[in-house]
């Protein structure tokens, strides 16, 4: 096959792998994060890495992209042994990384993000002196843009652009360096179900020009919808392979967590109760909300649907007091609350498990005990001093109750996994009896096994006659989880859905703005 | 066997949480060699005075730059603050302002508290409200103070009698322990009570930790922050009058430098720049440092020119070896 050229997806299958991983092992200090895996990438296919948070998929990427250094083992690309010592080396070599956080600096335009740390030089006295090529890199970008489907011009600021978008200029940039193997560490987390659309349009595209990509992600159905293989890790070592066009959901999700999940489960309760916990009256702000008017009755699961930017986290910082709303009344129990600030919602009975797990829910250079102790500060306090005794019990309870993994309580919240993250965050709101929950995108990056978790804990506060709110973009979680599900777009809800006949169809239909015709 | 192996674990374990303990044997192996130095004067009790003289002001400035470097911000006023307020304390109640009588110590003492603690305040309302960078404001406030401390006095001292009782405050002793290093350790543990056991303590560490996170957890960050900012300018306002104290006047050109000073002591007694972690007994051991390397240098006869040098090797020295100690964990 020639390089760059289009190949043909039977006879890749049978050719030798345009990158092999052989018997790599790195272990950190009490960690053996690798054993002796095995991982093969074809050019022109999607190979899928899978596997529970803490399986080593990260680390084999951090490996290849240079990141790390295996303490044994071989990688070769395109038969030939790499062994790239830093980032750099890596993309010269051919492979790119594209991580969650992107690697943009958001000040700058779209052209020198793409060209970053490799401008190309004017050539003659002036280049050697430093000075870069902008006509160049501008004509460049334009081609490397349209290659991946950009609408936007490369003269914008990153900052100025959306989350799919930055992502396209991540694409370029590996793309200018002439990849042949791209991986994408969870590409899609952060995007919309149309965004996601043009995303795989790309991955599509980039096939057919014969790249490798590795796609590493925790939505099964877009393993179906992209991959050709999918590789599984579990515990640091190899797990099993399987075509995707031969295999099923459950094979996957049993090879990942070691036993099949068990689909009963996820939920089955019938708490709900006609007692309105939450009752919240034409809530606006400004071009954000409009009119938003609900009801959430305890012991109830109400399920926030809608696309991204529909303005579900918008209702829930608005109720939180997170930001300022313009018009609206809220109340708890029969009673009008006055919410003007996080401290207040506290206050009134509300607890938020905001979206963004590291960046709001929790003070990472904390301990555990702290970030849980954090929102209960006034009940753990006798005249302002701290009951470090009291403190240490209550906390130490929930670290029971929620099974979270940690070696004690005093370890720094950034060591644990996505999973025990979220469980602390989950911890803290309960030690402080909220009457209402709210819950945005509660199980999004952790993996099967805590997400079973948590719905177990969602079941448990609902049987206490806790109202929970729940934002989610997994239709398949909405759908199983909740009680009821209103469904919104652009700021308003557009409808109401029981349990009963709530449908991927309806809600579908609903978030793209469109009515429902009578059920 | 067990009973043997529990406490010897439990103190090993403690020895491991305390921080401050690299900055402690830094202190006591300087002070060895300044003794070794010069062994005659090192350790009289004039001498020692003066060092502990050195570390109050110094310390007590650190104080109010660690809550404040906590929380994520800095404090560039400390030093002017330290000028205006001594100067402002010594023409209350020598001189009166603006043809006012002249008023006693005490009430003359609790207006400067209260000024000092508005000009934090002030830098808090910026900060907090208006979202202005903390390094922007408390730099106006430098060049504010410094040049009101001018305007006071028209660039000249106003000096004490000597049989002022004020003097005592900055220059008298109990028990040989000078007063002022006895305010310092009272404030000190106070402020370190607050950090380490209070809810406000928690908070502090919170918010610089990441504080959107504290205020998503019903932490009202402003107040926090208002609190370290308030507390930074009554430390401010308690040095100047100390100082002015010692010197026996309020003198506009005092101070110069010192928020430098303080920031070093809280940096080199291991303040994260970045915020959320710090303490009080490390930044009074790092300001101990800074006292004990000027007067040890002063008795070895080291130009003050090369001082500066020195103390800004051990600072440089000091931040990197810290921020390589953090990475290896």
């Amino acid at each position: 096959m020639i390089e760059n050229g289009v190949g043909n997806l039977d006879q890749n299958m049978n050719e030798v792998p345009m990158l092999t991983v052989k018997g790599v092992s790195k272990a950190f200090p009490g960690v053996q994060a690798l054993d002796k895996v095995n991982f093969e990438a074809f050019a022109g296919q999607v190979t899928a890495l899978l596997g529970e948070n803490g399986a080593g998929k990260s680390t084999l990427m951090k490996i290849l992209s240079g990141v790390y250094k295996a303490d044994e083992g071989d990688i070769s690309l395109n038969g030939v042994k790499i062994q790239p010592q830093n980032p750099h080396q890596a993309q010269d070599l051919g492979i790119s990384i594209i991580y969650q956080e992107f690697n943009l600096t958001p000040n700058q335009n779209v052209f020198t993000n793409i060209f970053l740390g490799r401008e190309p030089m004017i050539k003659g006295l002036l280049g050697k002196l430093g000075f870069v090529d902008s006509v160049h890199m501008r004509q460049y970008s334009n081609k490397l843009l349209s290659q991946v489907g950009a609408r936007f011009s490369n003269d914008r600021l990153v900052n100025n652009l959306s989350v799919a978008e930055q992502q396209m200029v991540e694409i370029a940039k590996a793309l200018s360096v002439k990849s042949k193997v791209i991986i994408m560490d969870e590409p899609t987390s952060a995007l919309g179900k149309e965004e996601v659309k043009v995303l795989f349009d790309i991955i599509q595209d980039l096939k057919s020009q014969g790249l490798a990509i590795i796609f590493i992600t925790h939505r099964l159905e877009e393993v179906f919808e992209i991959a050709d293989r999918a590789i599984v890790f579990r515990d640091g070592r190899w797990a099993g392979e399987v075509k995707v066009a031969e295999a099923t959901a459950e094979q996957i999700i049993g090879l990942m967590v070691g036993r099949a999940l068990d689909r009963s489960q996820v939920h089955e309760h019938v708490m709900a109760t006609q007692d309105v916990v939450l009752k919240v009256q034409n809530l606006n702000r400004k071009g954000v909300l409009h009119d938003i008017n609900f009801e959430l009755h305890r012991g109830e699961i109400l399920g926030l649907a809608g696309l991204v930017g529909a303005g579900r986290t918008e209702t829930a910082r608005a109720l939180f007091g997170a930001d300022r709303i313009d018009k609206g009344e809220i109340f708890i129990n029969g009673k009008q609350v006055e919410i003007v600030s996080p401290d207040s919602a506290v206050k009134a009975g509300l607890a938020l498990v905001p979206e963004g797990r590291q960046t709001q829910g929790l003070v990472l250079i904390q301990t555990v005990e702290r970030n849980i102790a954090l929102p209960n500060l006034d009940m753990l306090s006798h005249n302002a001093i701290v009951n470090q005794g009291k403190m240490r019990q209550v906390v130490q309870n929930y670290v029971t109750a929620l099974n979270i993994r940690t070696p004690s309580l005093e370890q720094r919240v950034l060591n644990l996994s996505g999973g025990n993250q979220q469980k602390v965050v989950l911890a803290k709101w309960l030690a402080s009896n909220p009457k209402v929950l709210i819950l945005d995108e509660p199980t999004r990056g952790i993996d099967v096994g805590a997400k079973a978790e948590v719905y177990e804990i969602m079941n448990e506060l609902v049987q206490q006659g806790i109202g929970v709110i729940m934002i989610s973009s997994e239709m398949p979680e909405i759908l199983a989880i909740s009680d009821r599900i209103l469904v919104m777009y652009e700021g308003r809800i557009m409808g109401e859905l029981t349990r009963a006949n709530a449908t991927q169809e309806r809600i579908m239909t609903l978030a793209s703005g469109k009515v429902l015709e009578a059920i | 066997m067990a009973e043997e192996i529990k406490p010897d674990r439990k103190v090993r374990r403690s020895l491991a949480q305390f921080r401050e303990l690299n900055v402690l044997l830094a202190f006591l192996l300087l002070f060895i060699f300044f003794y070794s130095q010069s062994p005659k004067v090192f350790l009289k009790p004039a001498n020692l005075a003066v060092i502990m003289r050195f570390i109050a002001t110094f310390g007590m400035l650190s104080i109010g730059e660690v809550l404040i470097i906590i929380t994520g911000g800095i404090d560039l006023s400390v030093g002017s603050l330290t000028a205006l307020t001594g100067v402002i304390v010594a023409t209350l109640m020598l001189k009166g302002f603006g043809g006012m009588p002249t008023i006693g110590m005490l009430p003359a003492i609790i207006i400067v508290l209260c000024i000092g603690t508005l000009f934090g305040l002030w830098h808090g309302f910026f900060v907090t409200k208006l979202r202005i960078p903390p390094f922007i404001i408390t730099l106006g406030t430098w060049l504010i103070a410094k040049g009101l401390a001018a305007l006071i006095t028209h660039g000249y001292p106003i000096v004490y009698p000597s049989e002022s009782s004020f003097l005592v405050l900055g220059q008298g002793s109990l028990f040989g322990i000078p007063i002022s290093f006895i305010i310092l350790v009272i404030f000190a543990s106070l402020v370190s009570i607050i950090l380490n056991r209070s809810r406000l303590g928690y908070r502090i560490y919170a918010v610089g930790g990441n504080a959107e996170a504290s205020r998503l957890s019903g932490v009202n960050v402003d107040r926090v922050k208002l609190f370290c900012y308030g507390t930074s300018g009554f430390m401010a306002a308690t040095t100047g009058i100390l100082l002015a104290s010692r010197l026996g006047q309020g003198t506009p050109t005092v101070g110069s430098a010192y928020e430098l000073w303080a920031i070093a002591g809280a940096v080199i007694g291991g303040t994260s720049l970045l915020g959320g972690e710090g303490t009080i007994l490390g930044a009074i051991l790092g300001a101990a440092i800074v006292g004990t390397m000027q007067n040890g240098m002063v008795l070895l006869n080291v130009s003050s020119y090369l001082q500066d040098v020195v103390l800004g090797t051990v600072l440089v020295v000091a931040v990197v070896y810290d921020t390589l100690r953090r990475r290896r964990k």
